[in-house]
């Protein structure tokens, strides 16, 4: 099994063998698979792999898909076939900050288009491109729910809505000096930048 | 002002919290509902009110949930639908993120209704700093005794939990959905056997969507006749709207159903009429799968009769000159807009989500964006409007779920009724984006 | 059951699909399928080759008729009549079925050389249109090693 090749990504013995829970975490997974009844915990794989994505360096490697599967008792295969489904999941590295930027009809009636030009000059990078400085990775999005107060991208946990260019670079600027991951997880997102 | 039942209490400082939920009357409907009525009465306060599903089908609520197999020694699952991410609406949201307790106390008293020991509320995964709020509210419903065992000292127990999503348009289907929370990817199900038969781990399950579950309890509260007397005919109740677009005040308003199209747009209590004093070129009423109307349809039916904010009068004239209320999403387009380039939005949304699984929708969904895009790019002909007439011909109703459908109406109205503006980019060669200007500049000096 | 697939009635027994009372009136009313495999339990339904057109249901059925539906995983329902080859409708939604399903295929079935001795290119020749209507580069796929060589 565990010489599986998943995509691109190399299976590495050694990294998987280094790739546990923190203690948190795992207390975390704990609880998600305390939901559901004994026999079905394969249910728990998608949170599950929402607190493994942001344990792991933001995005999921063969090792930690392997790690996930050990956990829930089931196959590699079933592991992966779920993240690569889901756009959440990224199946390789991405920057410590994903600005994800919702670009269907209501987002693109109120300007998105040029919030994503802005970002790729101001960041010099293009959509599904990552800074050289491996700090922000821009992508798009389909609709994020945020249709009221649009345009809007996402970043990790958090929301950042009604944009201008100056919110831009305010939220550009408080992630790069924070300079930490974000993930979906986040306790300390902030929807008020 | 419109009756309000389901958001009344969202300006109310610290409402997330049950304590002040608890002042302003909440958690009524499970202390009457477990002290005072059997679970088969409060399905029957839910059919006399005449609830039709809120997530877009618009299905009588009381009649899903008397559908409901109750086999002996069977678990039964009540799993609310908060996958919200049909293009333009984003009631849910903001119904879990201010008023959690809301959501919470209707799913006690519809489980209690439907005799489930368990639910679980399936939240998409990019909400999930409101999967955080609704936890948070859950944690505090079992301190106090809300959930649990023995709730009020009665018989009844129950839990509630939390899932959060991956990121996938299609498990707002319900049967995807179930897929989903079973650790699956979301492929939609074959039908039969229904969720009502065979849901989550192949256990009778209901699935509903977040808002149609919060006005249960407001049914439960008033009785189901009281609530069938708001709103006009087999539309009963109020619904929250998603407005969005070229409006002066976008937000989430809860509407009696009833009201006009053209009071909705225009009025100051709601949307406030459109920007920068444009005029309305069209309008989606029901979230991006519904047909597009022009302004003229949407604010009158072909006959004439002003259109209301209701189930009926939306589809009034059927697809030839209406629409539907579906989810609620409401955007209002102004003059300036491209139907074409809008309708190419929706159709690389409906690309990127489709689950695949089914020949017409997988295939269909990238052509038809395309073809969309080659319009854009100015390379299209006339002959490619027959074309997509004709591919979304054959993928409406020819799939496993209502993807297919949802993919194809709003290519079929935007050709039916804006069928010269494909038109004119195919005989001019070129596609100069009308509605292009910079609008955040404009913004930011407005 | 009694069943009417165009316009022929057959009794079939319960748990019956309707391709299977298809097949047992003759292969002149069978749809073609693709995805189905009649040893696989949980085959079919997916490639939507074998739509039919349901004209009329069964009283104990409440969903609205009529409906296309996914013939070798629906079964069939006391008094259903099914509409195949005779009706327009289903035969020009089949040709549609046909052309995504070969949209992205890397080759056009006439110029392919496995000439009879393919499935997909003898569904082509008998319910799909003779060209193709797809103008854009066909879909490829990254080569994925879902196992090191020994």
């Amino acid at each position: 099994m565990s010489s599986q090749v998943h995509g691109a990504q190399k299976f590495d013995q050694a990294k998987r063998a280094e790739t546990v829970f923190s203690e948190d975490a795992m207390k975390t997974v704990q609880t998600i698979i305390s939901h559901y009844p004994p026999e079905k915990i394969k249910s728990a794989l998608l949170p599950v792999l929402h607190v493994a994505q942001a344990e792991f360096g933001g995005w999921l490697s063969p090792e930690t898909m392997d790690y996930v599967a050990s956990i829930l008792k089931i196959r590699p295969v079933e592991v992966f076939e779920v993240a690569s489904f889901y756009t959440m999941y990224n199946l390789k590295p991405m920057g410590k900050c994903v600005l994800e930027v919702c670009q269907t009809s209501s987002c693109w009636l109120n300007g998105a288009e040029d919030i994503v030009k802005y970002i790729e000059k101001k960041l010099n990078i293009k959509v599904g491109e990552t800074t050289k400085d491996g700090m922000f990775s821009l992508k798009v999005a389909e609709c994020l729910g945020s249709c009221g107060t649009a345009p809007m991208l996402q970043c990790g946990a958090s929301y950042h809505e009604n944009l201008t260019y100056e919110k831009v670079d305010a939220i550009l600027e408080t992630y790069k000096t924070e300079g930490k991951l974000r993930s979906y997880t986040d306790l300390d997102y902030k929807n008020t930048l | 002002m419109g009756k309000k039942l389901l958001i009344h209490n969202d300006k109310v400082p610290n409402i997330h919290t049950l304590a002040v939920y608890r002042a302003n009357g909440g958690y009524a409907s499970v202390e009457k509902a477990l002290k005072t009525m059997q679970p088969d009465q409060v399905t029957d306060e839910v059919k006399k009110s005449g609830l039709r599903g809120r997530g877009g089908a618009g299905f009588p609520t009381g009649m899903k949930w008397s559908f409901l197999a109750k086999p002996e020694s069977v678990p039964r699952y009540l799993v609310c639908n908060a996958d919200e991410s049909e293009p333009g609406t984003f009631k849910d949201r903001y119904l879990m993120e201010k008023i959690p307790h809301a959501l919470i106390e209707g799913m006690i008293t519809s489980s209690y209704a439907l005799g489930a020991k368990t639910s679980y509320i399936y939240i998409r995964g990019e909400y999930f700093y409101v999967a955080r709020i609704v936890e948070a509210a859950i944690a505090e419903a079992y301190a106090a005794g809300w959930l649990g065992k023995n709730i009020l000292g009665t018989d009844f127990s129950h839990d509630c939990y939390v899932q959060v999503g991956g990121g996938a348009y299609i498990c707002g289907e319900e049967t995807a959905l179930l897929e989903s929370l079973e650790g699956k990817r979301g492929n939609p199900r074959i039908k039969p056997p229904f969720p009502a038969v065979a849901g989550l781990w192949g256990c009778p399950t209901v699935v509903n969507n977040v808002e149609t579950i919060a006005a249960v309890v407001p049914i439960v509260n008033m009785g189901g006749e009281e609530y069938a007397k708001i709103g006009v005919g087999k539309s009963t109740g109020t619904k929250l709207i998603s407005a969005s677009g070229h409006i002066n005040k976008p937000g989430v308003y809860e509407i009696e159903l009833g009201i006009t199209v053209e009071d909705f747009i225009y009025s100051d209590e709601y949307c406030g009429g459109i920007r920068n004093g444009k005029k309305l070129k069209a309008v989606v009423a029901g979230g991006s799968s519904v047909p597009i109307l022009p302004a003229a349809l949407a604010l009158t039916t072909a006959k004439g009769e002003p259109r209301l904010m209701t189930y009926e009068s939306l589809s009034d004239g059927g697809f030839a000159t209406g629409t539907m209320l579906g989810s609620g999403g409401f955007i209002a387009m102004d003059e300036d807009t491209s139907i074409v380039k809008n309708l190419f939005t929706f159709s690389r949304f409906y690309h990127h989500e489709s689950c695949g699984q089914c020949s017409p929708c997988r295939e269909g969904t990238g052509w038809m964006e395309k073809i969309l895009q080659k319009f854009l790019n100015g390379t299209a002909n006339e002959s490619d409007v027959d074309l997509l007439w004709d591919i979304q011909s054959k993928i409406e109703g020819k799939t496993i779920c209502p993807l297919g459908e949802a993919a194809a109406w709003p290519v079929a109205a935007a050709i039916r009724h804006f069928k010269h503006e494909f038109i004119e980019i195919a005989q001019k060669k070129k596609f100069v984006d009308i509605s292009h200007y910079d609008r955040l500049n404009k913004l930011v000096k407005a | 059951m009694k069943v009417t697939i165009d316009g022929i009635e057959i009794d079939v027994p319960k748990g019956t699909t309707i391709l299977q009372a298809a097949r047992m009136i003759g292969p002149e009313v069978a749809p073609p399928t693709m995805c189905y495999h009649s040893k696989l339990k949980t085959s079919g339904g997916y490639c939507r080759t074998c739509i039919v057109k349901v004209t009329q249901g069964s009283a104990a059925n409440p969903t609205p008729m009529p409906k296309p539906v996914a013939s070798c995983r629906t079964e069939v329902m006391e008094g259903m009549v099914v509409e195949n080859t005779i009706n327009a409708d289903v035969l020009e939604a089949r040709k549609g079925v046909v052309e995504f399903l070969l949209m992205n295929h890397p080759l056009d079935c006439p110029v392919c050389d496995q000439a009879g001795e393919c499935d997909l290119q003898n569904l082509g020749y008998g319910h799909g249109a003779a060209t193709t209507r797809y103008e854009f580069p066909r879909r490829e796929f990254e080569r994925v090693v879902a196992a090191p060589c020994p």
